[in-house]
Order: structure tokens, then C-alpha cells, then sequence
């Protein structure tokens, strides 16, 4: 009797809780009381599209896991532009989600 | 043939139904998630040496309450404007602001510290560049001033449109219409004042050296 495999589960919701979670700390981290990261113009904006981005590639590999190479790529490139954004990556918390996130949704396969 | 959609090896896990009505069921292959996490990683670290070492530009901004104490040896701008512009409390209400526009920054032996309150007690975040070392560069730089309620300033060189000189020692106006060279070296300056976002693009670090304590001095008491 082998144990269960625990990693065995119906969709990535691991790479796309973690591909979310990151979209939500580039959006949130910046408007905490230690730093606020909302500047006007392109640069501010850049962030803010980046993490929403990120927060919809988690919602549509949980969705729709056959995406899981679209989504996981998108969120490892995303996840390494917003290093160049003005909140550098959700204080780089939000980066090292979404690169965690895309690895996993990479490593994610059916069987 | 992906095997998802090989006969007999479907599998009906619970809440694994796609909304297009397919079933999936799969698991992680942790041998390959940490070959593409440890790539992703070491990119991550390159980006990150990268623009440490000012290779890679980056952008920097803030908003709110913080007291940003900053002292440089060497500091070079184009002034490019000063406009009014309103901000939004967060009850609501607007108060007007003046925003500075700086481009073409270069600054050398930059040191700027902040204190953050928190449960555990007051650190500090330091960032320092050698005084000898490679120039900070950005391209465009503002923040809005709601008040400036102290400024006192004594300096050894403050250039305003001045950085050029002929054979014959005249000075030489090189500056675009709009825009307005500044150049101070030795200068110390204590301003006070209620910033309420900056923003800095174009970024280019260099030797940037980042401390985080709470037994970590700041640039200045």
C-alpha cells in the first residue's frame, strides 16, 4: 500500500494561488503605511498594470489549467519586469511570489 | 498527443472540471519546478546585481509620511519645470501641491536614510554610495511639495545656469528653452519639508550599498 500522493490535486492551485497572491502584493505593498508607491504618470501605472496582469494569469491557469505554459511563462516574465517598476516588485515580495508561482505552473503537468 | 486528452486517462478529481467541461487531474514535478525555479532565480539575481551596479535602470517612487534624511556630495540637475497640481487625501479632500521636475540627475556620494516604526522597535533603511565612487544617475525625477517648513543652506559652489564657460571666462547659456542647469558641490542643505509622492525614473544605481537595522545610524541626527 503505497501513502497518497499529496501533490496530486485537480488543478494548480498552488502556482495560481501563488501567481495571484503576487498580483495582489505588487497592488497592496506599495499603499502600506511603511511605503507608499503610487506615483502619477507611466512609471506608477506600469506597477499597478503588472500586478493586475499577474493577479488575472493566476485566475485563468485555475480556470483554464491547460494554460499553465502561457500562464507560468507570463508570470516568470512579468514577475522580472516589475522589478523595473516603481515599487520594485511589490517590494520584491510580489516578484519572488510570481517567479514561484510561474515555476510551478511550469512544473504543473496532467496525467 | 497530450495525454489529457488520451482515452482512460482522464481522471474525475474533485473540482477539477474546467468550465470548458474537461477534467483534469496532474501534479507538480518538483525535480522541474526547482530547475526552473533556480534559473528564475539566479535571472532574478542578475537583474537585481544589475541594477545595483547601475546597468539596469530602474524606477523608484513614494507617497505618504515618511522622514527621508539625504545628504550627497556632488549633486548636477536640469531643472525642467515647476507646476501646481492637486492631490486626493484619503478622506477625500484635495490640497494643492508644487511639482518639481528634475531631468538629467547626477549625484555622487549619495546618502539617504529612513526610520520605520515598528512593533519590534525603530529600524533603520540606509543607502550609501562611495563619495569617490561612480555617479547616480536619472533621467527624470519629481516630487510634489505640500509645505517647506524649514530651509537653511550653506555650501561652498552653487552653479544655477552656469556650468559652461567660454575661452574668455563669459559664461555660456547651453541650457534647452524650459529647462534650467543647477550644479552644487559642498553644499549642505537643511530643507524641512512635506513631500507628498516623488517619483524617480530612469534610475541607474552604482556601488549601492543598502543597510537595514535597528543599530543602523542615519545619515544624519
Amino acid at each position: 500500500m503505497t501513502a497518497p500522493d499529496r501533490t496530486r490535486t485537480g488543478r494548480p492551485l498552488g502556482a495560481a494561488g501563488c501567481l495571484a497572491a503576487s498580483g495582489v502584493a505588487m497592488l497592496l505593498l506599495p499603499s502600506s503605511s511603511l511605503t507608499v508607491v503610487t506615483a502619477p504618470g507611466a512609471g506608477g501605472a506600469t506597477g499597478l498594470l503588472i500586478g493586475a496582469l499577474m493577479i488575472g494569469a493566476g485566475i485563468v491557469l485555475a480556470l483554464a489549467p491547460d494554460q499553465r505554459t502561457v500562464c507560468g511563462t507570463a508570470g516568470i516574465l512579468l514577475a522580472l519586469a516589475s522589478f523595473l517598476t516603481p515599487n520594485l516588485g511589490g517590494m520584491l515580495i510580489g516578484m519572488l511570489l510570481g517567479l514561484v508561482g510561474g515555476a510551478l505552473a511550469l512544473a504543473w503537468t496532467p496525467i | 498527443m497530450d495525454s489529457l486528452h488520451r482515452p482512460g486517462r482522464h481522471r474525475a478529481a474533485a473540482g477539477g472540471r474546467t468550465r470548458w467541461g474537461r477534467t483534469h487531474c496532474g501534479r507538480t514535478r518538483w525535480g522541474r519546478f526547482g530547475v526552473i525555479l533556480l534559473a528564475v532565480l539566479l535571472a532574478a539575481a542578475g537583474m537585481v546585481g544589475a541594477a545595483a551596479t547601475g546597468l539596469v535602470p530602474v524606477a523608484l517612487a513614494t507617497d505618504g509620511r515618511q522622514h527621508v534624511k539625504v545628504t550627497a556630495a556632488e549633486f548636477g540637475a536640469v531643472a525642467t519645470g515647476v507646476f501646481p497640481q492637486f492631490v486626493q487625501d484619503a478622506d477625500g479632500a484635495r490640497r494643492p501641491v508644487v511639482v518639481v521636475g528634475l531631468g538629467d540627475v547626477r549625484v555622487r556620494g549619495l546618502c539617504a536614510s529612513g526610520a520605520v516604526p515598528t512593533p519590534v522597535g525603530t529600524w533603520v533603511l540606509r543607502l550609501d554610495t562611495p563619495p569617490d565612487g561612480e555617479q547616480i544617475r536619472a533621467g527624470d525625477v519629481q516630487f510634489a511639495i505640500d509645505s517647506v517648513d524649514g530651509l537653511g543652506a550653506a555650501g561652498q559652489r552653487l552653479l544655477v545656469n552656469r556650468q559652461e564657460t567660454g575661452p574668455d571666462g563669459i559664461p555660456v547659456d547651453v541650457a534647452a528653452p524650459g529647462e534650467l542647469p543647477l550644479l552644487a558641490e559642498g553644499l549642505q542643505l537643511d530643507l524641512s519639508a512635506t513631500v507628498r509622492w516623488a517619483s524617480v525614473a530612469d534610475l541607474a544605481l552604482s556601488g549601492l550599498d543598502l543597510t537595514i537595522g535597528d543599530d543602523v545610524p542615519e545619515c544624519f541626527a
